[in-house]
């Protein structure tokens, strides 16, 4: 409520322009004074009216595309840095203000016609990252109306969510139609509910925007918000263990908060949300009441996309912008990109969603990054790059030149990268130096390394003798201990699971040993993004994760013992094909009365419950085993389930036929001892190589002797190819 | 399955009016001892894994150049296929790899039967977490050992581990 006017002029420049900004300005102060005379407001607007006076550079900035020029450099402050804002009225501290000129300036400018779309947005991305901080602000202000403070109710229950939903978009428990939210003109205005901030992320489809393909957030199958109606009315912990409880499925609540007195969080499909909404009004609270629980379609921001269709031109336009040979990725000015521009698209990297999905195809589709530039993408935070930096961590360039960054801490942010060379100049960061000392100090200290700076050259870094090396050595394949032991494994692993992927896995009784155990687990990190978390819920109600189960009742329970108990447990497991060419074994202990190995790789579950593609998993499995007549009879099983990661679902099930992966001999796996020395025998006599000395006995249904004329003859006639002597 | 049949024969003891026979009383004993010994035996395995996974991660992390004392003499390492075997080979690979973080998210262990180690307490301790190498992308990793009780001390007798990048 108190700042609006600052807040409504800076909307307001970038779309009319620089030359209306003046009109526009005249314009608040004819409003403020006929508003004053209603009294109602008189006061906050007095104060309102100060701060724009003490924030008047502000003005000056004229974002003329849809990024967040305008908002960032208000809202600069926020990084720590703040011109003063003048007193309370502005909402308090910094970033406060920043979110409060916006709510406001939107329910202004409702009333005003509707001047301020378009840039309006620019100030709801500045208020998620302000929202935050906003608590010691509160309160500053002093709404001057209960209507007004009750808006600003709302508004400290968003910030509490850094990464919330766009406010067009959020549950609003009275119903209020979606079309009252827009900019209306002649809307009065007064009755509305500053959505002003929601009205603006509307306007990115506005038309000549280009953003008309923005991403919708995902299917009908993707992410829900699930509100728990006056759930703040209860304690966290006992709302979401009785949810947890009382819901058929189960569900991990992501993002969990307050808006007003509604706890929200998001699920990652529709199953788990329906499960929900089902037990609406069945759970009764301590109070009393019974709880409700409303779902509906959307993504949490921290993890939206855009679609696919976007997703793939940026992915190609991504491609043609990295250098193999060098590893270096050029981002720079991607929102200028004119083939995407072409097709309509701007990759705003100053909006998580584009961050994020940028961030995805660098995941999947580039594994080293030496060198970034991202410069001249107008980023005003370095927040969503840090999600990078976690998963590339060889970045040694990086250009940030010609950004919107304020402050010396957005580095923080990034610090984990040992760069070696650094752009910065042309962010306004860089005039918060008196001294450039000062600047590389600042830099320096979070990269000690750095080398270059702005294309100089900085005196050596300290450097002691100490340095670590930081290669791993190089991964390898299955390792068996011996060919004996490999031969002995390989022939149990098909056997295994043949019979393990069939219909029945009763065969399996002669695998295992009489006082055979088996237990199974679980694994996936609490943080793991939705696909990880998805439906293995088949198999977490067994999971026997000591780090969580603790009751040594439970704990015996989890733990199958026995032949008969482990196969009729293995029997109710969900079918599931297995891809031998994903296989890789280690041999752990191989000795003559026991040996134990693991296998891991991927399988899939033969039937899909949701009724998309079937799901598919990673698996290791630690057997070990006791010599049998037949081959191997196994004592311990214990299996690790995860989700496979999408490199493991891309190479999963690729190759066609499942033929036994790595064998001791190429081409003579799945003979017998005896077919083995006939072939030997057969390719020493017949000078032909195994694998034609083997296809000629098994066309001749192993019978030396005819296998041996029909050589012969065919040898005479010419008709054998040389490339069946190349050994 | 034990606990039933140790009942069973309990009724059946008592109802026959068995139960006062000393010889009697020692059968149902013993087999009671039997179910007691198979779930202590358990939580022996399980407390034996938890200590375990606890010293080793914090060691490798912390305090690496002493690991080498929790492994038996003829240990034997699989490092992502890389077979390293004895303690001294073992601690020189430890001290090639970079500084390292893990973290845990599931442990599971499992007592080995008896027949199969001639009576030498062994237990099977899988983990699966993930892990950072310093200057590497984290990491997801399953890793299993086969402990050994050797008079009071338990030592790794194996070690596998595997890791693939997460994303």
């Amino acid at each position: 409520m108190y700042v609006h006017k600052t807040g409504h002029v800076t909307y307001t420049a970038p779309l009319i322009g620089p030359l209306l900004s003046a009109i526009a300005e005249r314009k608040v102060g004819a409003c403020v004074e006929e508003m004053a005379h209603k009294g109602l407001f008189g006061r906050a607007l007095e104060d309102t009216f100060k701060v724009t006076t003490s924030r008047d550079g502000s003005r000056s900035f004229f974002g003329h595309d849809d990024r967040t020029s305008s908002g960032s450099r208000d809202r600069g402050g926020g990084f720590g840095f703040n011109r003063d804002r003048g007193g309370g009225g502005g909402g308090g501290g910094s970033w406060r203000g920043g979110y409060d000129q916006n709510r406001d300036g939107g329910y202004r400018s409702g009333g005003r016609g509707g001047q301020s779309r378009g840039s309006n947005r620019n100030r709801y991305r500045g208020n998620r990252r302000g929202w935050k901080k906003g608590g010691p602000g509160r309160g500053g202000g002093g709404g001057p109306t209960p209507r007004s403070r009750f808006e600003d109710d709302e508004g400290d229950i968003q910030m509490s969510d850094d990464g919330n939903e766009s406010q067009s978009q959020r549950y609003n428990p009275y119903g209020r139609p979606e079309s009252r939210r827009s900019n209306r003109p002649n809307d009065s205005g007064r009755g509305r509910r500053g959505r002003g901030s929601g009205g603006g992320y509307r306007d990115l489809d506005e038309p000549g925007t280009s953003h008309s393909n923005r991403a919708e957030g995902g299917d009908e199958d993707g992410w829900h918000k699930i509100t728990v109606i006056q759930g703040k009315r209860s304690v966290k912990n006992w709302l979401l263990s009785t949810l947890q409880k009382m819901c058929p499925v189960p569900f991990q609540p992501t993002e969990f908060h307050y808006e007003k007195n509604h706890a929200v969080f998001y699920v990652p499909d529709r199953a788990t949300a329906e499960g929900l909404t089902s037990i609406s009004r069945k759970v009764k609270t301590r109070e009393g009441y019974r709880l409700v629980l409303l779902s509906k379609v959307e993504t949490p921001e921290t993890v939206r996309m855009v679609n696919k269709t976007t997703m793939e031109a940026i992915k190609l336009s991504m491609a043609k912008r990295f250098d193999a040979a060098t590893s270096a990725l050029n981002l720079s000015n991607l929102f200028g990109d004119i083939e995407l521009q072409a097709q309509d698209i701007r990759v705003a990297l100053s909006r998580k969603m584009y961050m994020n999905s940028v961030i995805a195809i660098i995941k999947e589709n580039v594994p080293v990054i030496e060198r970034l530039d991202m410069s001249n993408n107008r980023l005003f935070h370095l927040g969503d790059l840090a999600d990078l930096v976690s998963v590339r961590k060889g970045v040694k360039y990086l250009n940030l030149s010609h950004n919107e960054l304020k402050s010396e801490f957005e580095l923080d942010k990034i610090k984990e990268w040992k760069l070696e060379e650094l752009w910065l100049d042309g962010n306004p960061v860089c005039n918060n130096f008196k001294e450039q000392s000062a600047y590389i100090s600042a830099v320096r200290k979070r990269f000690p390394k750095v080398v270059r700076l702005d294309g100089h050259e900085l005196p050596p870094p300290i450097a002691f003798d100490l340095e670590s090396n930081t290669a791993l050595p190089e991964t390898k394949g299955s390792n068996f201990d011996n060919d004996v032991c490999r031969k002995i494994i390989m022939d149990f692993l098909e056997k295994y699971f043949m019979v393990y992927d069939s219909e029945d896995r009763q065969g399996l009784l002669e695998a295992y040993h009489d006082q055979a155990y088996f237990s199974l687990c679980v694994s996936h990190p609490q943080a793991a993004p939705h696909y990880q978390r998805k439906s293995l819920q088949d198999f977490c109600r067994e999971s026997r994760n000591l780090l969580f189960v603790n009751d040594l009742s439970q704990r015996v329970k989890f733990l199958k013992h026995s032949r008969l108990n482990v196969v009729a447990f293995l029997n109710e497991l969900p079918h599931t094909q297995h891809d031998p060419n994903s296989f890789v074994i280690d041999v752990g202990v191989a000795m003559n009365s026991l040996i134990c190995f693991t296998v891991s790789g991927v399988f899939r579950e033969v039937v899909s419950k949701s009724g998309g593609n079937p799901p598919i998993r990673s698996f290791s499995r630690v057997f070990t085993a006791v010599p049998a007549p037949q081959g191997l009879c196994i004592v311990n099983d214990m299996m690790t389930i995860s989700a496979a990661s999408p490199t493991q679902e891309k190479a999963a099930f690729t190759s066609p036929a499942p033929t036994p992966s790595p064998s001791p001999v190429p081409g003579l796996s799945g003979l017998s001892e005896p077919q083995q020395q006939m072939v030997k025998m057969f390719a020493e006599q017949s000078g032909m190589n195994e694998e034609w000395s083997q296809s000629c006995l098994e066309q001749n249904g192993w019978e030396y002797n005819k296998s041996a004329q029909v050589f012969t003859e065919l040898k005479a006639q010419n008709k054998i190819p040389p490339e069946a002597f190349l050994k | 399955m034990l606990q039933l049949i140790a009942r069973g024969a309990a009724v059946c003891f008592v109802s026959r009016g068995y139960h006062k026979s000393p010889q009697v009383t020692t059968i149902i004993i013993i087999i009671m001892a039997a179910v007691n010994d198979f779930k202590t035996n358990i939580d022996n395995a399980c407390r034996a894994g938890e200590e375990f996974s606890k010293v080793f991660y914090e060691t490798f992390d912390k305090r690496r150049h002493v690991l080498n004392k929790l492994y038996l003499d003829t240990a034997n390492l699989v490092w992502n296929g890389n077979v390293v075997k004895g303690p001294q080979e073992i601690t020189k690979f430890h001290d090639n790899l970079p500084h390292s973080e893990h973290t845990l998210i599931t442990l599971d262990c499992q007592p080995l039967p008896d027949e199969a180690t001639q009576g030498q307490a062994t237990v099977l301790v899988t983990t699966s977490g993930t892990v950072t190498f310093e200057g590497n992308n984290r990491m997801k990793f399953t890793q299993n050992f086969t402990l050994t009780n050797q008079g009071n001390v338990w030592k790794v007798a194996s070690d596998c581990f595997r890791c693939q990048e997460e994303e």
